[in-house]
């Protein structure tokens, strides 16, 4: 398995409104049960970013750890699901509310506040563990992407009837970490796992709260994603990147001082800003730095 | 020593005398053994001086008599070190640039696979969507 799966562990917990207080376990428990429920619809995405809003529908079905989602064009994704979940960090507290009544189902509200803050809202049907919405906020409190299943069949694999689980990537986990560039946490994202990246001379470490994640490419050599060559720049206090907004996920490219790197995930707008700061700032690197760096680095 | 040919000794050995001044010195010198060996010791001396080195008269030298002039610059030779240190420095160059690996192009659905490899809970808030429109996008 090419990460840890680690236990969600009990940190801190508060009691919301009139309802059982939750534990981190609760989200765990959940989020294990969604990944091993079986349903069929359709899952509308809206983000609202930065530089626009995205939204997409996707058929989506799901049984036997494997999710499938077809696209209107007819493009169709396969993943595992259920491979565990990162460790919960201090910082979250989780506060469940139900059963509640959503679109005819019965439901458990889970709430994910980040100290006192909400970031995330997810509604859960109590009878098959699906998700059924799921809500991520920015820390002023407004959405930054929203998730709704709606056409919901419980029960029903639909697209994913008879797909076989994909197999774990290839990649396995690195020894010898270059902790310059891939430090071991950043801020309170710590990191999970270190593989060869989907390129030789690339390296791709995974960083996750529990919460959030993002992915984080590195090389000695520039790193070149040709569909953010035409993207705006954009420039956080001095500090320029290339960036587009795919659904749900955020892609950042830039080359640094100890190389180039690409930054995709799931972190609300201003997380985003915040990690990018703690890494390597971005730098115009000439060509002796460049020969230097891929001597001696 | 002034012998009988005198001056014209010299003039004689460097083609100056008239063809009446050459003959004229010719005979004489037959018949008169001081004034050859007066022009076999010139030519021999001329020889001499003209055998030995040319040598290159120090610029610190010059400068203490005064006699470099401030407007004509003097060329110096730069030492071998510099010339090979650059030497070096030029293939340390063109040796590191030929190992420096060109830019590392990922498409974005490398990315966004990536990602969905390694996330867990990111598929769990947007399953696998933002892989889906990866490849449509590559489309």
């Amino acid at each position: 398995m090419r990460r840890a799966v680690l236990l969600a562990m009990l940190t801190s917990s508060i009691i919301v409104g009139t309802q059982t207080a939750a534990l981190a376990d609760d989200l765990s428990d959940r989020l294990e049960a969604n990944a091993e429920s079986t349903y069929s619809g359709e899952q509308t995405v809206v983000c609202s970013t930065p530089d626009g809003d995205t939204s997409e529908v996707y058929r989506v079905g799901q049984s036997n750890g494997v999710t499938v989602a077809e696209d209107g064009s007819g493009q169709v994704r396969v993943s595992r699901t259920g491979d565990g979940f990162a460790d919960l960090d201090e910082r979250y507290t989780i506060s469940l509310i139900g059963p509640l009544s959503y679109a005819g189902r019965q439901v458990d509200r889970v709430d994910v506040a980040e100290s006192g803050t909400l970031r995330l809202r997810f509604l859960f049907d109590i009878e098959t563990g699906a998700m059924l919405s799921s809500d991520v906020y920015n820390s002023d409190g407004t959405v930054y992407c929203q998730t709704r299943l709606v056409d919901f069949r419980p029960g029903d694999p639909g697209v994913s009837r008879g797909v076989q689980a994909p197999s774990v990537g290839a990649g396995s986990e690195l020894e010898e970490v270059d902790e310059r560039a891939l430090p071991d946490s950043v801020g309170d994202f710590a990191r999970l796992s270190v593989t060869q990246g989907p390129q030789e001379s690339v390296t791709s470490a995974y960083y996750a709260d529990g919460v959030f994640g993002f992915t984080l490419l590195h090389s000695v050599s520039p790193i070149v994603v040709p569909e953010l060559e035409e993207a705006p720049v954009v420039e956080l206090e001095d500090r320029r990147y290339r960036r587009i907004f795919d659904v749900g996920t955020a892609v950042y490219s830039w080359e640094s001082g100890v190389g180039g790197y690409v930054l995709a995930g799931d972190l609300p707008v201003d997380v985003q800003e915040d990690v990018l700061e703690l890494l390597p700032a971005p730098e115009s690197v000439n060509l002796f730095q460049r020969i230097w760096r891929n001597l001696f680095d | 020593m002034i012998g009988h040919v005198g001056e014209l000794a010299s003039a004689y050995l460097d083609g100056e005398t008239t063809p009446e001044e050459s003959e004229r010195l010719r005979r004489h010198l037959a018949e008169c053994d001081d004034c050859r060996d007066e022009v076999a010791d010139i030519h021999m001396a001329r020889s001499a001086l003209r055998a030995m080195p040319i040598l290159e008269v120090p610029v610190e030298l010059l400068e203490s008599l005064d006699l470099v002039p401030n407007v004509v610059p003097l060329r110096k030779r730069p030492p071998m070190w510099i010339a090979a240190a650059a030497a070096a420095l030029i293939m340390f160059v063109t040796f590191a640039a030929a190992l420096t690996p060109d830019p590392v192009g990922v498409p974005l659905i490398q990315v966004s696979h990536e990602y969905q490899e390694q996330s867990s809970l990111g598929s769990a808030v947007v399953p696998n969507v933002g892989a889906v429109r990866a490849e449509r996008i590559r489309e």
